[in-house]
């Protein structure tokens, strides 16, 4: 087993995963010949930032093939079966958000990795500078509030990008809370953002001009009750980035979404008006008609 | 004895290709020691899932993630799949 050997922490990622997990022997090596230097230095970053020592890494780069094998045995069935299990937003809660243990050894690490390592996840991230930010930096916005945080890579991004910006984060899993506020705070924004374990189901959120919710609609039953709810928190001129994950069978995915019109159409449903639209494909098919999964990212009014 | 081990790890061998050929459509004589994620055009990421459940499913285990991602060659299968069933092949 190779350990990481002192070099840059994206070099020992890289060597660490060829080592004990061939599989993803190359990973490292093609999102640098798909995104060059850019990439690499803001990957680094935050391996820099957020997995310091080796040992952190290790567990990481760990957390990540485990995360990243286990969405791939789901596609094999999921190619077959076109389906996701039957599983409640109760279930998934209590098998995933809920369990400490397998999300911050696994889920938390391998989801941030994997803004990095899965190309339409980086695609997508990038979307979300050149559209979203962008156009929060030109209205000089001072506030925004994101909707079910994950690793709270969404909201470091806006918090490096916009120096000015405070935010608030919503978050249902303590797992996902803590790891969120670890990663603001390793970046040094703390004192500008705060999570709030509250679900926005149960209790009114705060109104907001600028709105992120990034890969929660698939996590549930009934997705346009939800965007109902963050239309209804979206200040008169406001604007929301919103995305969905499709034919991504993660273990806590319950609700299928097969092509990005239907995310459209619960947005359009929910009282939402589209402006700019991302849709990005994990990989090309295997073989003709097989499911491909995707994401597809919105700027709505 | 030793012509019981050998008609047992001939088997283990034999259901093995015939699981590899299946997975990526090639007749069973045509998987041996030199079949390799590098020698099959078929054989990528995905493929490579589809082939340890297959593994699996044949054999009554369950592979470790680092089994998963590592077992990108028949002489590594044989070997793995030969110690988790007990037949002992070197």
């Amino acid at each position: 087993m190779a350990e990481p050997t002192g070099a840059t922490h994206l070099d020992d990622l890289a060597a660490y995963l060829a080592a004990r997990y061939p599989i993803f022997g190359d990973v490292v090596d093609r999102g640098f010949a798909a995104f060059g230097t850019p990439w690499a230095n803001e990957f680094e970053a935050t391996l820099a930032t957020m997995f310091a020592k080796p040992e952190a890494l290790s567990l990481a780069a760990s957390g990540y093939a485990s995360f990243a094998l286990d969405l791939m045995r789901r596609q094999v069935r999921f190619e077959r079966e076109r389906t996701y299990p039957a599983k409640t937003y109760e279930e998934a809660a209590r098998e995933v958000y809920h369990d400490e243990a397998y999300m911050t050894s696994e889920y938390l690490p391998g989801l941030l990795l994997s803004h990095y390592l899965w190309p339409h996840h980086y695609r997508q991230a990038r979307f979300f500078d050149s559209a979203f930010v962008a156009e929060m930096r030109v209205a000089q916005a001072s506030h925004f509030i994101e909707v079910g945080c994950g690793t709270g890579f969404y909201s470091r991004r806006l918090l490096q990008q916009l120096p000015d910006i405070r935010g608030v984060g919503y978050e249902i899993s303590p797992a996902s809370k803590a790891f969120t506020e670890g990663q603001v705070a390793a970046f040094g924004f703390a004192d500008r953002y705060e999570v709030l374990l509250q679900d926005i189901a149960d209790r009114d959120m705060a109104s907001t001009q600028w709105l992120v919710c990034v890969e929660v609609l698939e996590h549930l039953e009934d997705p346009v009750a939800f965007l109902r709810l963050l239309r209804a928190s979206l200040a008169p001129g406001g604007k929301a980035f919103i995305t969905a994950a499709l034919n991504a069978p993660h273990v806590d995915h319950i609700y299928l979404y097969v092509q990005s019109a239907e995310v459209e159409a619960q947005l359009e449903a929910a009282g939402f008006t589209l402006e700019q639209t991302f849709v990005g494909v994990a990989h090309p098919p295997r073989a003709p008609g097989l499911p491909v999964p995707l994401v597809a990212a919105y700027i709505v009014a | 004895m030793a012509a019981v081990s050998e008609a047992v790890d001939g088997d283990v061998e034999g259901r093995i290709r015939e699981v590899m050929a299946g997975v990526f459509e090639l007749s069973p004589a045509e998987i041996g020691p030199q079949t390799s994620k590098d020698t099959v055009e078929r054989w990528d990421s995905l493929q490579q899932l589809t082939l340890v459940i297959s593994l699996e499913e044949e054999f009554g285990i369950q592979l470790s993630d680092e089994e998963t991602a590592s077992l990108l060659n028949y002489p590594l299968i044989v070997a793995v799949i030969s110690d988790r069933i007990g037949t002992g092949v070197q």
